[in-house]
């Protein structure tokens, strides 16, 4: 209670405007914010929304870091709004922009419909070769098979991972950290058999061999998924498919 | 991009340009793209040690100068700094392949500090051995 009734600190955000219906290109706006000890980013753009600024647009929705919404360019790092303290910065001017690497719709609101098409493209759902009967029951599954792709599968898809990725930005076919993670995710599920289906397009030429390995992905990702190494483990899979195809056809000569 | 919104009347998007320096912005970009750069260091140095064993099979004399023409101090600063390149090249890929590397076993995925430090463990024997076989020569 002490901490919430503190004195507020009076901080400076420069945030990046766009507002197209009378810009060409982004340009500035500084807000001075009185922050209580314990605000995170989100409460503070929270704060110019409601009392400094109406005009201004960012996306947010759980505030919890569940929903991925928030995410933006928080002094050059792509950060979950809703997950970083303000007093985690210790200078007092803090630089808000929208995530990089994607259009922007307006002020922090990017364009994500790009990310959407691409996570539908990796058929994001298990895949049965024959569905069974529902009075069969459950597909079962052991802990351990469960361990092998948890991790994967607790991407919020906030997109932060495609803000840090250089491969992306330079070409934005590329599938990507997110969605590639996702892949993986299902290709190691035990119930799931669309493995084949999903490597044309991950090992195809918008797929793994984009990624250089920076690892930003990875460093950057809020939820400790890990995509680096899911789009790697994606790449083995493809070249022991593509050795297994040759060794196969070269015996049938 | 198959996007919806750009059908819509009054969408206009800002689309950031692309810069040529983007790898200056962090550190990690920086060293990312050092990491890139060791392998023109490294491919030289095999391309001097690959013609270095072509020269071993023919006339003495031709291999002898050529070989002292690689204690030059040109040729010694570009061995030493593909010496840095190689190991830097290195630590970061064994590093990187514990996350990479797949081991299951009935109790579960191997974890991947195990995987990496077997691997450094294998390439510091490989580089004693390597490194022993010379000096006896």
């Amino acid at each position: 209670m002490g901490e919430s009734l503190s004195e507020p600190e009076l901080v400076t955000f420069t945030v990046t405007r766009y507002r197209p219906d009378f810009e060409k290109r982004p340009s500035s706006q500084t807000y001075h914010v009185p922050c209580r000890k314990g605000w995170v980013i989100l409460d503070a753009l929270k704060f110019i929304k409601e009392h400094l600024d109406s005009t201004l647009t960012f996306r947010s929705s759980c505030g919890m870091g569940i929903c991925g919404s928030c995410a933006i360019t928080v002094n050059g790092e792509p950060k979950l709004a809703c997950s970083v303290f303000v007093h985690d910065f210790s200078h007092n001017d803090i630089r808000l922009e929208p995530l990089a690497n994607f259009p922007v719709i307006k002020d922090l609101v990017i364009d994500m419909s790009d990310f959407v098409d691409k996570l539908k493209s990796i058929k994001p759902w298990v895949i049965r070769k024959q569905s069974d009967e529902i009075p069969a029951g459950e597909y079962l599954q052991t802990p351990w098979q469960l361990a092998g792709f948890k991790q994967f599968s607790m991407c919020v898809n906030c997109m932060i991972c495609y803000a840090a990725c250089p491969a992306y930005a330079h070409n934005h076919n590329f599938i990507g950290p997110a969605a590639l993670a996702l892949a993986h995710r299902y290709n190691m599920d035990s119930r799931d058999e669309g493995n084949l289906s999903r490597g044309i397009l991950t090992a195809g030429d918008i797929g793994v061999w984009n990624c250089t390995f920076i690892g930003e992905c990875s460093k950057a990702c809020p939820k400790k998924v890990d995509p680096a190494a899911a789009i790697h483990r994606l790449k083995m899979a493809a070249a022991k498919r593509f050795f297994k195809s040759l060794l196969f056809s070269w015996a049938r000569k | 991009m198959k996007s919806r919104n750009k059908q819509d009347e009054g969408y206009r998007p800002y689309v950031p340009p692309k810069s040529a320096t983007w790898w200056l912005r962090k550190r990690s970009y920086f060293m990312f793209m050092m990491r890139e750069l060791s392998s023109v260091f490294i491919a030289l140095f095999l391309l001097l040690l690959l013609y270095k064993l072509f020269l071993s099979t023919k006339n003495e004399i031709v291999f002898s100068s050529f070989e002292s023409s690689l204690k030059s101090p040109v040729v010694l600063f570009l061995y030493g700094v593909a010496f840095l390149f190689s190991l830097y090249h290195s630590i970061t890929w064994l590093s990187a392949m514990g996350d990479i590397l797949l081991i299951s076993t009935r109790r579960g995925p191997v974890p991947s500090w195990l995987l990496s430090t077997c691997g450094f463990i294998v390439w510091c024997l490989a580089s004693l051995v390597i490194f022993y076989y010379f000096v006896e020569m």
